[in-house]
């Protein structure tokens, strides 16, 4: 069965979204929880590090999330090209980690930003979205301050070049042509993918969106994606019985 | 040994929260503020009387958590 780690730091809310969304509602996954001063993950196939404020965001969003010893572990198991996706504050965790460049800065608004938002694949070159068609557009909850995305220009250039930014924020045509963006993003971006593919973070939550009555299922294509063997690329729109990982 | 250190976000970097607060204060009535930026200030009590050795802690602390240097500078205000 394909084993899923979600490292639980302190404070972090959003753990348990996680596993619910693989274990009860796309199933067929093993999904658990690891302690923050754990120093191993559990030989798992995949980690998804979760949002929801790990320490308070005290310091930076994610800062003091490098001091825990199961930092180095998820750092081990990206340098070995696992995949992992962090979510929200688990995309400020993985910049702070240095797994992914930029940062995550406050809003254009200034504001808590807490609504349905609209992506578009940009690219399909990570674990998480190789089964996603470019340009489709998706549905799901966005809930952050420190939400925007900022990269020096030359960062930001090699992600464009790379074809290293996996969803920009759009309307619910696949537009992106507003300059501010959804929420002052550079480009757009609402998530990138590292300089070997393995690793993504997205500040959308696709955990929150697996269920209508919840709001939408358009989260189930991202967090399928990876269980997927790259031969069945047609049900990776399913949340019916993901295959297992080869 | 008490030591204060600043962070600031770098001046490339978007400061949203310093815009609306200079877009605040100018609706106080200060129309002369012309940029605000917002930072913080860390203050570290340590023990022992080594000065020197109580900096180059300071630049690896800020090298290793206080700072994110992609998009934030520090200055090390004082260590007395």
């Amino acid at each position: 069965m394909y084993r899923i780690a979600v490292p639980k730091f302190p404070g972090a809310s959003g753990a348990e979204d996680v596993v619910y969304a693989y274990s009860s509602v796309i199933g067929d996954v093993e999904a658990y929880t690891v302690a923050p001063e754990a120093e191993r993950l559990g030989k798992p196939d995949a980690v998804i590090i979760p949002g929801g404020y790990s320490f308070g965001d005290y310091l930076r969003p994610g800062g003091l999330a490098k001091t825990c010893r199961v930092s180095g572990a998820i750092k081990k198991f990206a340098r070995d090209g696992g995949p992992i996706l962090g979510v929200g504050n688990g995309f400020q965790i993985l910049c702070e980690l240095d797994l992914l460049p930029g940062a995550l800065i406050i809003n254009y608004s200034t504001s808590f930003m807490n609504e349905q938002a609209y992506i578009k694949v940009a690219s399909n070159l990570c674990p998480f979205t190789k089964h996603l068609a470019e340009e489709k557009v998706l549905r799901m909850p966005i809930s952050c301050y420190y939400g925007a995305f900022f990269a020096d220009p030359r960062t930001l250039r090699e992600l464009e070049q790379d074809d290293h930014i996996a969803f920009r924020y759009c309307n619910h045509l696949g537009d992106t042509d507003d300059p501010i963006g959804f929420n002052g993003s550079l480009n757009s971006i609402a998530g990138i993918i590292s300089r070997h593919g393995n690793v993504m973070g997205m500040m959308p939550h696709p955990e929150r969106a697996v269920e209508a009555v919840r709001g939408g299922t358009d989260g189930l294509a991202v967090l399928s994606s990876v269980l997927i063997p790259d031969s069945n690329p047609e049900s990776a729109q399913s949340a019916d019985g993901p295959s297992e990982s080869t | 040994m008490r030591a204060k250190i600043l962070i600031r976000l770098k001046e490339d970097v978007p400061d949203s929260a310093g815009r609306v607060l200079q877009e605040r204060v100018a609706h106080l009535g200060f129309t002369d503020v012309l940029e605000a930026r917002v930072g913080k200030l860390v203050e570290l009590e340590f023990e022992g009387s080594d000065r020197d050795g109580a900096i180059n802690r300071i630049k690896n602390m800020c090298k290793q958590v206080l700072v994110n240097a992609s998009i934030e500078d520090y200055e090390i205000l004082s260590v007395e």
